[in-house]
């Protein structure tokens, strides 16, 4: 039998797994210009056979809110069967958040996504209405959080306030991975997502070793990286086989309610 | 490709940005030539251009030099890309010297780590040994954190025969990246990890020629398979990848005037 990883060194079609990318953005900066960057992302899941990926947009600056989820909205109805959305919070005017995320929630968006590099941290009380909407709705919420910076540390915090929500950490293992591990412990509904541009060596088998299986998910960060290259560093991996197919597709199928096939 | 197509025969893959043998502060795994190997093998890659790597404790380049053209005497498939730097107050051989070591021991380029060994790019400082290497035609590796654009800009404009490869870059950098390399064809780019860009390696060899593009994993920085399938999955014809994969680097290690 073929291995996955004999697969992506052959660059054979990954289609039959129905991998699911949990972590893409749509980016005006990374495509030539007058081109659409959703036909640009699903141009790359195309050439592996990346079945899905969750999409948002912080295409107009983090603080345009509004028109933000309207491109990730557009790129969902352009490609239905293929990109799903987060909704992008910005808690700079916390009085649209509740309403923004209502609003694209009933349009099909699947779960949020915040963005500590934009100046605030994820216990800032802008994001709160966001929080409450996905803990009752037992949503997922991307967070952007790499080991030793901020963001990481107010996850547990959160979800002592809100126990419904699951907690999708953004670059698990790319440094300090002890940090990931940690948090992982201690909050029951984290769930660790990969991409690093520096492919971090032995990130993911050190949270094979470290993190319960069904907590890591796959995503690549697509735009701006590359999706190939962040998809290279599971099916490299010196972990089963079963455990990549998990990490690709099963997690991520379960935590977003998909059915396969 | 998707829809079942294949690549058959496997890409060749000779690695232009790895190593071993160097360590970092506060870690204490040191990697080995035999893990590289371990990986190559894995990954089917059949060479690897090797330098001393961690570099950030290498404090000694002549010492790491020759126990890495001792490892590299017992692995045919590593071929070695030792240290060189100017003379300077004379601890270290004169540049004809190094140089000279560096080709008798079947080097493919050299490494040039200006900040790390304390010295300078500048002419007045570094202009002995880049002549050396121009006359050679030997290629130099420099790592995009220690040799900016602004210095790979001044050597390449200053030695036009010198080809100079660049690795280690991210995407923030891809504008001037560009930029660079149209405006210097003597410029290559290695693309090993962190080189991870939405469809990178299609919008470099439309912009600047597949010709320019080395294949590299990054190794012992980063997982190596990232970049194997980044080449693999890219839409690019099999001859470019062909020559991104191996024959990029074995037409500049051809090159050296020996």
């Amino acid at each position: 039998m073929t291995t996955l990883l004999e697969k992506g060194r052959r660059g054979e079609s990954l289609a039959d797994y129905e991998i699911v990318d949990m972590h893409a953005h749509l980016f005006s900066g990374c495509v030539p210009w007058g081109q659409d960057p959703a036909d640009s992302l699903v141009r790359a899941m195309d050439q592996s056979g990346v079945a899905v990926s969750v999409v948002s947009s912080l295409a107009y600056g983090g603080f345009r809110m509004e028109a933000c989820n309207e491109l990730t909205y557009r790129a969902m109805r352009r490609h239905p069967d293929r990109l799903l959305g987060y909704v992008y919070v910005w808690p700079g005017a916390p009085q649209a958040v509740e309403a923004e995320v209502q609003r694209r929630l009933a349009q099909g968006f699947v779960g949020l996504k915040m963005l500590v590099l934009m100046g605030y941290d994820y216990v800032y009380p802008g994001y709160a209405p966001a929080f409450e909407i996905a803990h009752e709705r037992r949503l997922p919420v991307l967070l952007h959080c790499y080991g030793g910076q901020a963001g990481l540390d107010d996850v547990p915090v959160l979800a002592k306030r809100y126990p419904g929500v699951r907690f999708l950490l953004a670059h698990a293992g790319a440094q300090q991975v002890e940090h990931h591990i940690r948090i992982a412990h201690e909050v029951e509904h984290a769930y660790l997502e990969l991409c690093t541009s520096m492919a971090t060596y032995r990130a993911v088998e050190t949270l094979f070793e470290h993190v319960p299986l069904e907590r890591i998910v796959w995503g690549a960060d697509d735009l701006p990286l590359n999706m190939s290259h962040q998809l290279g560093r599971v099916l490299g991996a010196q972990i089963p086989e079963e455990a990549k197919l998990q990490i690709l597709s099963g997690n991520a199928r379960r935590l977003l309610g998909l059915e396969r096939g | 490709m998707a829809d079942g197509a294949t690549s058959d025969p496997l890409v060749e893959l000779f690695d232009a940005q790895a190593g071993f043998g160097g360590g970092r502060p506060g870690q204490p795994w040191v990697p080995s030539a035999e893990e590289l190997l371990d990986h190559m093998a894995r990954l089917s890659i059949a060479r690897a251009l090797v330098r001393t790597d961690f570099e950030e404790m290498d404090s000694d380049p002549m010492y790491s030099n020759r126990l890495l053209y001792a490892t590299c005497a017992q692995h045919p498939s590593l071929v070695p890309c030792p240290t060189v730097l100017p003379q300077g107050h004379g601890d270290v051989p004169s540049e004809e010297e190094q140089v000279e070591e560096a080709l008798d021991r079947g080097s493919g380029a050299v490494a040039l780590r200006p900040g790390v060994d304390g010295w300078s790019p500048a002419e007045w400082c570094a202009g002995r040994l880049l002549h050396v290497l121009e006359q050679q035609r030997i290629p130099v590796l420099c790592r995009h954190s220690v040799l900016g654009f602004e210095a790979v800009a001044d050597i390449a404009q200053r030695h036009p025969q010198l080809p100079i490869i660049m690795f280690h870059l991210g995407y923030r950098t891809q504008r001037m990246l560009v930029s660079l390399m149209q405006a210097f064809p003597n410029v290559y780019l290695a693309v090993g990890s962190p080189y991870s860009v939405h469809l990178g390696l299609e919008s470099m060899a439309g912009r600047v020629g597949a010709s320019r593009l080395l294949f590299g994993t990054g190794f012992p920085y980063a997982e190596p398979t990232a970049s194997v399938t980044m080449l693999t999955y890219a839409e690019l014809s099999e001859g470019d990848k062909h020559c991104i994969g191996a024959g990029n680097l074995d037409r500049l290690i051809q090159g050296i005037r020996r």
